[in-house]
């Protein structure tokens, strides 16, 4: 049809129009196939991966040991799977290796590079503590007196987020990690240094078939579960007991792709109906501006269908070239953004190809939608008759003008608030777009800043103590040096959680204020909660919290007296008799050592030690990961701000071209016209910083408080005034970028021919 | 001479396709007067008043206004000549239509060292009532009314108006035509009225006609009051 050949004689016409549509639809394809859909695919692939290869539903200590009948006779009683796991820790000059135990049936490891052990001398590691160190398969590691061949990497499922306590809050991936040796080379390493620990992990086999074998929920798998648990602690006394929803090292990839995909399904969708409506908005005023020849085109018989399905191929453009660059872009540039974005976890040994079925969604969600958007634009243009459309008037519906008859505003100031609120959608999509831009980037340096004032002010919120030692078995009576405390572990009723007990023989090292900072009275028969846990769990001050010894099972229930300004540690303290007698333990009994100087505590007896600048390390090195992020979405920002008022302003020069040439008849310079025309949006920038700050801070807010349980810690949201002014700055320099690029296309306006059309 | 134009030459593209819209027009009109340049269409009169408006340049010859050369003139030169010498009336009003007529007549006065006062430009051409409307809440003949108001508020040395009435019916042509009448008799501006409409001619003190892009005659006219003009 000749009617075709419209097309690209309007695709030159409009070409910076449809550069800016096809960027927006590339990057909400690469959005959604880089981030969200590859983000779902991963929890799929994960839970996929977790099956497959074993990943215990539980790990355990017990005082007596479970011998290798013993195991069968409950594996074959209660349709479970035990392993005993033991390791033994390296640590070396840089970095803390775990030399793991060959598991046969639980925690199965994936081959993710190079070959598996087959030697003696012959190492695996994992991937993160191999790549973060500069490692290579070839290299030579060394493990105390012994040099090993590296010759793979690998991939745990149970160590998936390598973190070398179990209560560690962040990895840092350079500094830890686990390998694999051949079971000779292990043995000979048991000979030489000693297991570091050991621990049983446990799968419960599902009543189900085909089903994974984690988040169970039936009653009668959670019966079984009891049923096992009592008998191993009557048998052979349980020491500790950590489920694996509980366990970061497991729960850590599954809840960042989980709230990857809640946060992005948002997002893209979003974005997605944002530029839709954009380019409805942009290319039905291109449609209006066409009425004169689409007049002419009905009065010589087309039919209105004929035209809007000839102008629906406008919309269908953006949305298929946008797919081929966002396509492109993901499969060059998706794995290394989705890594970015799993930076603390281990890179998950799955496929990170893209579905079918997610590549044919974002093809047809932004075709259909465009499509539909610049139809019905059409048809709306279409709506009204011929005889108007050929005249080149408008329909007669101009709009409310603002007539501001008592102004003092200049004629320009006047000029541009009717531009604003004369056309609410262009205004609203320029808002829209500078506070989304402005969020994007709002949101991260929120989230910088959060942290650091947390590095630098939380961790002193705990108290003032630098150290904490942690005694493998419970010491009677007072230690030499410190405080003594005796801590446990509790899992929250009806909560895939746990909560730290903490029995103190005094405040000296702790922080006792409430969260406005007034200081509390501690009272040795009263019961205090973090705001953490407070956050975490929803308990108040006043309120009651129950809890269940994991080992015995026993379920406790507390008072909680106040709240206690501690947003790192979710727990409750109470005095070290009302512990001792909750634990059914001797009143004068501690199993942790506060102090402000180190100790020297026999190694046999030390489980582990934290100090806060190991917590403060940690965190920066979340910091440092947030900031890399920061920096991509810096880019996307001022991309999006820059094309959203670029198409904007273009829309607008367009549709006051008559208006311009006058302005040039009449002897307006160029600067002067640019100064009434194309900065008309000068009074929406404020709003748009506010709503971009507001919303990034709130939305960092949001996405803190929902992840108090999978951070272990609460965040506080606070936004330094120096990131304020480059929030400002972020939008200012955008807004002006694209200004300064439309600065020419005033220029361009015929100061003779517009002048031949204006009609209104 | 108040304008002096001597071989005007302006072509449009190149080979058969060429269009020589002027091609030696010369021209000598005198400061105050009335002057109605008539011709066919493609005759050349639009890109004539192009020319001495100084929205458009020749390709050959020498204009030269008030005795200042306006051909020799850079862009910024000539956005300098439009904003202070020149007034322009359109066909079709290109008013501002989101400016209110007040605003429309302010916008020219904001860039103009001494612009008349509006309330009195306002007044000459029967406006003043209507300050406070937009352009599309006005009929063709009081817009264009408000056109003459915009381009006189810088009191400029010429108004050019390009088929003025051609929008018009007869009673609001014959109205429009009147003020611009009083506006030469009021302010002596030199007034250049391009038209296809012979009857016009009548209130001009010289009629030039325009041919294939040369002026064929220019001769003076026996001046009619435009009461007394059969439109």
């Amino acid at each position: 049809m000749t009617l075709r050949k419209r097309y690209t004689r309007n695709i030159k016409k409009n070409l910076s129009f449809y550069i800016c549509t096809v960027l927006l639809t590339g990057f909400s394809v690469m959005l959604y196939l880089g981030f969200d859909a590859a983000a779902v695919k991963l929890l799929d692939d994960l839970h996929i991966f977790y099956e497959d290869y074993n990943v215990e539903d539980a790990q355990f200590t017990t005082l007596s040991e479970i011998t290798d009948e013993d195991i069968s006779e409950l594996e074959d009683k209660y349709d479970i799977t035990i392993e005993r796991q033991t390791y033994i820790d390296f640590e070396e000059k840089d970095y803390t290796v775990r030399v793991m135990k060959r598991m046969d049936k639980v925690n199965l490891y994936k081959m993710s590079a190079g070959k598996d052990v087959n030697a003696d001398d012959e190492i695996i590691l994992n991937t993160g503590l191999m790549t973060e160190n500069g490692l290579s398969h070839g290299d030579t590691v060394r493990l105390g007196e012994n040099e090993y061949n590296l010759v793979g990497d690998f991939e745990r499922p149970d160590y998936l987020f390598p973190i070398k306590e179990a209560t560690d809050t962040f990895a840092i991936k350079s500094e830890f990690g686990i390998a694999e040796v051949s079971d000779e080379t292990y043995e000979k390493m048991i000979e030489d240094k000693g297991i570091t620990n050991e621990y049983y992990s446990i799968i419960y086999h599902n009543v189900e078939e085909n089903s994974s074998n984690i988040d169970e929920t039936s009653e009668e798998y959670a019966d079984k579960i009891e049923e096992v648990r009592k008998e191993i602690n009557e048998k052979y006394t349980m020491l500790s007991y950590i489920r694996a929803d509980s366990n970061t090292r497991i729960t850590t990839a599954l809840t960042e792709c989980e709230q990857t995909v809640n946060m992005l399904n948002i997002v893209v969708v979003i974005f997605v109906i944002f530029i839709a409506v954009i380019i409805s908005v942009v290319i039905g005023r291109k449609i209006k501006a066409d009425r004169r020849q689409i007049g002419v085109l009905i009065a010589l018989g087309y039919k209105k269908q004929v035209l809007s399905r000839h102008y629906s191929f406008y919309g269908l453009l953006p949305a298929s070239l946008g797919f081929i660059i966002g396509f492109v872009a993901t499969k060059i540039f998706g794995k290394a953004l989705i890594s970015q974005l799993f930076h603390k976890i281990e890179t998950v040994p799955i496929d990170y190809s893209i579905k079918p079925e997610d590549i044919i969604q974002s093809i047809a969600v932004p075709a259909i939608l465009y499509t539909l958007a610049v139809y019905l634009s059409a048809a709306k243009v279409m709506k009204t008759d011929v005889i108007t459309m050929i005249s080149g008037r408008s329909s007669g519906k101009n709009g409310r003008r603002l007539r501001m008859k008592k102004s003092h505003l200049s004629v320009k100031s006047r000029y541009r608030i009717r531009q604003i609120l004369g056309k609410p959608g262009r205004s609203i999509i320029v808002i829209v777009g500078l506070a989304f831009g402005g969020m994007l980037y709002s949101f991260c340096v929120t989230c910088v800043d959060s942290m650091d004032s947390y590095v630098n002010n939380t961790v002193d919120q705990i108290g003032s103590f630098e150290y904490e030692y942690f005694l493998k078995t419970p010491e009677m009576g007072e230690p030499d040096k410190g405080s003594p405390i005796l801590g446990s572990t509790f899992e929250v009723k009806d909560r895939d959680d746990m909560i730290m007990l903490l029995g103190i023989e005094d405040s000296k090292y702790i922080n006792f204020s409430d969260a406005d900072g007034n200081e509390l009275e501690y009272d040795e028969s009263h019961y205090y909660i973090t705001t953490m846990a407070s956050l975490a769990f929803g308990v108040g001050k006043g309120d009651e919290i129950s809890f269940i010894n994991p080992i015995t099972l026993d379920e406790y229930k507390v008072k909680i007296t106040d709240v206690i300004e501690n947003d790192s540690q979710s727990a409750i303290y109470c005095s070290r008799k009302n512990a001792a007698e909750l634990l059914d333990m001797p009143e004068d009994c501690y199993n942790i050592i506060m102090s402000d100087e180190a100790i020297d505590i026999d190694e046999e007896k030390l489980a582990k030690t934290i100090t806060k600048q190991s917590l403060a390390d940690q965190i920066d090195e979340v910091k440092i990961g947030m900031q890399n992020i920061v920096g991509m979405l810096e880019i996307f920002a001022i991309a999006i701000c820059v094309i959203v008022v670029y198409m904007m302003v273009s829309v607008l020069i367009s549709e006051s071209e008559s208006s311009v040439s006058m302005l040039k008849v009449l002897g307006y310079r160029n600067k002067e016209i640019n100064g009434m025309v194309t900065n008309v949006y000068h009074f929406l920038v404020p709003i748009a910083i506010i709503l971009s700050i507001l919303l990034g801070v709130y939305g960092t807010k949001a996405v803190f408080d929902a992840n108090v349980s999978m951070y272990k810690t609460y965040i506080e949201t606070l936004i330094y005034p120096v990131s304020i002014l480059k929030i400002i700055m972020l939008i200012l320099i955008s807004y002006v970028l694209s200004l300064l690029l439309l600065r020419g296309k005033v220029g361009k306006v015929n100061l003779v021919e517009s002048l031949k059309d204006n009609r209104e | 001479m108040f304008i002096d134009l001597k071989g005007a030459k302006k072509y449009y593209g190149k080979g058969e396709s060429e269009v020589r819209a002027l091609d030696g027009a010369s021209l000598e009109l005198e400061e105050g007067g009335v002057y109605v340049i008539l011709g066919p269409s493609g005759s050349g009169k639009s890109t004539l008043l192009n020319m001495l408006g100084g929205l458009d340049k020749m390709d050959d010859g020498v204009l030269s206004i008030d005795g200042v050369t306006i051909s020799k003139m850079s862009d910024k030169q000539l956005v300098e000549y439009r904003r202070t010498d020149v007034g322009f009336v359109f066909q079709f009003y290109n008013l501002i239509p989101d400016l209110t007529v007040k605003e429309n007549i302010q916008v020219v006065a904001d860039i103009t060292d001494s612009p008349l006062d509006i309330d009195e430009v306002m007044e000459a051409v029967d406006i003043k009532k209507y300050e406070n409307h937009f352009p599309s809440e006005l009929s063709g003949g009081q817009q264009q009314r408000v056109s003459i108001a915009r381009a006189l508020i810088k009191n400029p040395k010429i108004l050019l108006c390009d088929e003025l009435t051609g929008a018009l019916d007869t009673k609001s042509a014959r109205l429009v035509l009147k003020f611009v009448e009083k506006v030469n008799q009021k302010f002596h501006t030199t007034i250049i009225i391009i038209t296809h409409n012979e009857a016009i001619s009548g209130m001009a003190d010289r009629v030039i006609r325009i041919k294939d892009g040369k002026v064929s005659s220019n001769v003076k006219n026996e001046k009619q009051n435009v009461d007394s003009i059969e439109l």
